[in-house]
């Protein structure tokens, strides 16, 4: 502030104490700043116990070190430093720090589904091949990304974990970026795949498998493989509805009394769990096939992913009459 | 002792002069897998699968019905194609009974294929098949378990002889074998299948001749006969053939069409190399 005084025009500080206050509301606002976007603060109550408490005794241990004159006489350094420091363009150039600062970095953070589940989570900014990557979970613990780069009005990132599918969001300054799994990132569609009870029997046998693919036109590129005498579940683990059970049971009623019966249905029941190479995504094309222990394809089937959250799929047998 | 010299040498008529001691015969052994399924979980590996049983069904039957050598090379006349397939291979179901079939296949056999005996129920249809090694040892157990007395049946139209001489009195033919080269019992019925050249025509005809004695004569005998003692000497029944017509036949007229095993009995006491212990021995009834 420039005013005219007796001798021309002269600079109007603020207060001492003024200074004081705009830096303290600096740091203020820098903590919480820093425990939303870093992942670290000042304000933690330990850290202040244990700043105070090392304060005193760096006092207590000066003053007995030192002669009292001497001990004045430092005092008087440090409170002329601190009034030198504490001048106006120091504040407005640490405010204008701290506001740059915060207006080009956020945090994203990604939580899970429920308090059981746990897994990774990637973000990168869209256009980019730069990937962070996080672990979330249990007890709701989200996965934390720190000081992600941002503009004053946002930057869109891609979100991935297995078993959703993947969307973008823009990341703001100040408010960061919460997703939430199953609400924010839908749920990617898991498949069972079921072999029916004429290819179970090729997958009874060592040295059969199921092999996944993805069909991409002409292009096939496997995503998944397995084996055993059982269906295979591809993608989030999910249980299995009643209704779906009781449907096989009616269509196994022709083999009631086969000795097969049990083990097949219990097979169906019990899927051994296939995480796919690639994000599942409503659209897919999924072709199983299962192979004998002599590599001769036994069973096949094809299926375009939809949105419903499980989809179950009978493998039938390859005709080779 | 002239006399009896003269009776011998009319009591029988040279039909194939002259006649030697013959091998039996060779048929091969064949075994394929037709079923579906089958080819699908074994691929290349049935190759193998079908190779090794068939030696093994050659031979046990080689131990089991001494008459015919069994082998598995396809230089034999005759074949038996033993098959894995389903009972009722038009059905469209999801399960099947699987079983295996027989069929004689080669010169002078026309026999439709035979089910012989299960090899899985309709129940174990989608149960476990397990390895190449698991096939063969079930395969080679449903083996063991089979009714031979079906095989022999199949196996009927093939000749153990193509020679023979008819002895008068009794009346029988002298096979050109003994008892112990066939392991045969004297329980034993052959099939001979002669012509008689008649005024009416070629007369054809079939005799059932119990294998229940060795050709041994009493007195000298002439030269081409001397070789046959000990020979299985069939004599005739009336079952079947018409015996005056072969009485009275006229030497030279009678020709051999083959000489075929209809029941046979197996003895360990006349074979000269016993079946293994484990065997189980053939006995028809």
């Amino acid at each position: 502030m420039v005013t005219n005084g007796p001798h021309g025009p002269e600079r109007l500080e603020p207060s001492t104490l003024t200074r004081a206050l705009a830096l303290g509301l600096l740091i203020v606002i820098l903590d919480f700043w820093l425990v939303r976007h870093a992942g670290f603060g000042i304000s933690n109550a330990g850290r202040l116990a244990f700043l105070v408490a090392a304060t005193g005794l760096l006092i207590r241990a000066v003053e007995w070190v030192l002669r009292k004159n001497e001990a004045e006489a430092l005092a008087d350094w440090g409170r002329e430093t601190v009034r030198k420091l504490l001048t106006t363009r120091v504040i407005a150039f640490l405010w204008a720090a701290a506001v740059f600062v915060t207006l080009t970095y956020s945090s994203v953070e990604v939580v899970g589904e429920s308090t059981a589940e746990t897994g990774d989570a990637s973000i990168s900014p869209v256009g980019s091949t730069e990937v962070s990557k996080a672990a979330f979970g249990p007890d709701l613990r989200p996965a934390h990304f720190h000081f992600v780069a941002t503009s004053p009005f946002g930057r869109p990132y891609r979100v991935d974990s297995p078993g959703y599918i993947s969307a973008s969001f823009p990341v703001y300054p100040f408010t960061g970026l919460r997703v939430s799994l199953g609400k924010d990132l839908l749920p990617s569609p898991s498949v069972l795949f079921r072999p029916s009870p004429g290819v179970l029997v090729f997958l009874r046998t060592e040295g059969s498998r199921i092999r996944i693919s993805q069909l991409r036109g002409t292009k096939r590129d496997s995503i998944a493989g397995g084996s055993g005498a059982s269906s295979f579940l591809l993608g989030r683990e999910q249980a299995i509805p009643a209704a779906m059970i009781q449907d096989w049971q009616l269509s196994l009623a022709g083999l009631a009394g086969d000795e097969t019966y049990g083990p097949t249905l219990l097979g169906w029941k019990r899927p051994v769990i296939l995480a796919p190479a690639v994000p599942l995504a409503p659209g897919a094309t999924l072709l199983a096939e299962v192979f004998s222990q002599a590599g001769n394809p036994a069973g096949s089937a094809e299926v375009v992913l939809g949105t419903d959250k499980l989809i179950d799929v009978e493998i039938p047998e390859v005709q080779t009459q | 002792m002239k006399i009896e010299r003269i009776i011998l040498a009319l009591s029988f008529w040279c039909v194939a002069a002259p006649v030697e001691a013959q091998r039996v015969p060779a048929v091969g052994v064949r075994f394929t897998v037709r079923e579906p399924s089958y080819r699908t979980e074994y691929g290349a590996a049935l190759a193998q699968i079908e190779r090794r049983f068939a030696g093994f069904v050659a031979e046990r039957l080689t131990q089991q019905m001494a008459y015919v050598r069994f082998d598995t090379s396809s230089t034999a006349q005759r074949t038996l194609v033993i098959a894995l397939n389903r009972r009722d291979p038009g059905r469209n179901a999801p399960r099947h009974e699987l079983g295996l079939y027989v069929s004689l296949v080669g010169a002078g056999t026309n026999a439709p294929e035979q089910y012989w005996v299960m090899f899985r129920p309709i129940d174990q249809f989608l149960a476990r098949r397990g390895t190449p090694a698991e096939l063969l040892n079930e395969l080679q157990v449903r083996f063991r378990a089979g009714d031979l007395e079906t095989l022999q049946a199949v196996l009927r139209s093939v000749p153990i002889a193509v020679q023979a001489q008819l002895w008068r009195d009794p009346l029988a033919w002298i096979l050109p074998f003994k008892h112990r080269d066939l392991c045969m019992d004297f329980k034993t019925t052959l099939l001979v299948r002669s012509s008689i050249q008649s005024s009416a025509g070629l007369l054809h005809d079939e005799y059932i001749a119990k294998a229940n004695r060795e050709f041994g004569p009493t007195g000298t005998l002439p030269a081409a006969l001397r070789s046959q003692i000990g020979n299985v000497m069939g004599s005739l029944t009336s079952d079947r053939g018409d015996l005056d017509a072969l009485r009275q036949a006229s030497p030279g007229s009678i020709t051999i069409d083959g000489v075929f095993v209809d029941r046979y009995h197996r003895s360990e006491n006349a074979c000269a190399a016993p079946a293994p212990p484990d065997s189980t021995v053939f006995a028809g009834t």
